[in-house]
């Protein structure tokens, strides 16, 4: 148990630092504020329900967001 | 014979994702899951008692509702919320009969059972992280590689 825990917070703390490392940052900064957040809200946590949500989207429209912001992870 | 549920449908807006909706439905592999008081309580019941573990990333309502029609119907989930893939992983009894899937676990099965064209893993991942634009952790593809028995990733 204690490896399988090891190896998710191996494979968060990855694509945590991809998404951090990738993003297109000059195009985050170009966003309205709400959706600058909910952006940063996804490189940090990788999840898209909720940064949609706090971007006032569908996961649907945020995820193309995401692809524009150059966040592949 | 596939269901989306109608939170789910509602997510999706653009072309592309609509399309393919469209053609699944259209050719009968697919059909929308009515949404219901019964059955939000029942997804925010899952939510809730899995969020007491704090081992388990957040779950959302979406992939939860998935979760609980999977369970009903024997069906496999396909979903890429680390919340419900980790929860499966520890209490996949809990799921029982549902299964679910990320999309690289969905694409070793297709591979070992030599339901793809690419000649390998690592071609059918790369073909998926093109079409999708969602890439994978390297350190999860060599663990999904490693418990499908694929030598080469």
């Amino acid at each position: 148990m204690y490896d399988l825990l090891k190896e998710w917070e191996s494979i968060d703390s990855e694509l945590r630092e991809l998404r951090r490392s990738r993003a297109d940052w000059n195009y985050i900064r170009s966003l309205p504020q709400k959706i600058r957040e909910a952006v940063e809200v996804y490189i940090e946590t990788g999840d898209l329900w909720i940064s949609a949500k706090i971007a006032g989207m569908t996961e649907d429209e945020f995820n193309e967001i995401r692809i524009r912001a150059g966040i592949l992870w | 014979m596939g269901f989306i549920p109608e939170i789910t449908l509602r997510e999706i807006i653009t072309e592309k994702p609509l399309k393919m909706v469209r053609d699944l439905v259209t050719d009968g592999w697919l059909t929308a899951y009515p949404h219901s008081r019964e059955l939000e309580e029942e997804a925010m019941r899952l939510i809730l008692d899995l969020r007491k573990d704090p081992r388990i990333p957040r779950i959302d309502p979406p992939e939860a509702t998935c979760v609980v029609l999977a369970r009903r119907f024997g069906l496999a989930v396909l979903t890429e919320n680390r919340g419900i893939i980790r929860a499966y992983r520890l209490f996949e009894d809990r799921f029982h009969p549902a299964v679910v899937l990320n999309s690289l676990r969905l694409l070793a099965h297709i591979f070992v059972r030599g339901l793809a064209g690419e000649t390998s893993f690592s071609d059918l991942i790369n073909e998926y992280e093109r079409d999708s634009s969602h890439s994978f952790s390297l350190l999860e593809v060599r663990t999904v590689a490693r418990e499908f028995g694929i030598e080469k990733a």
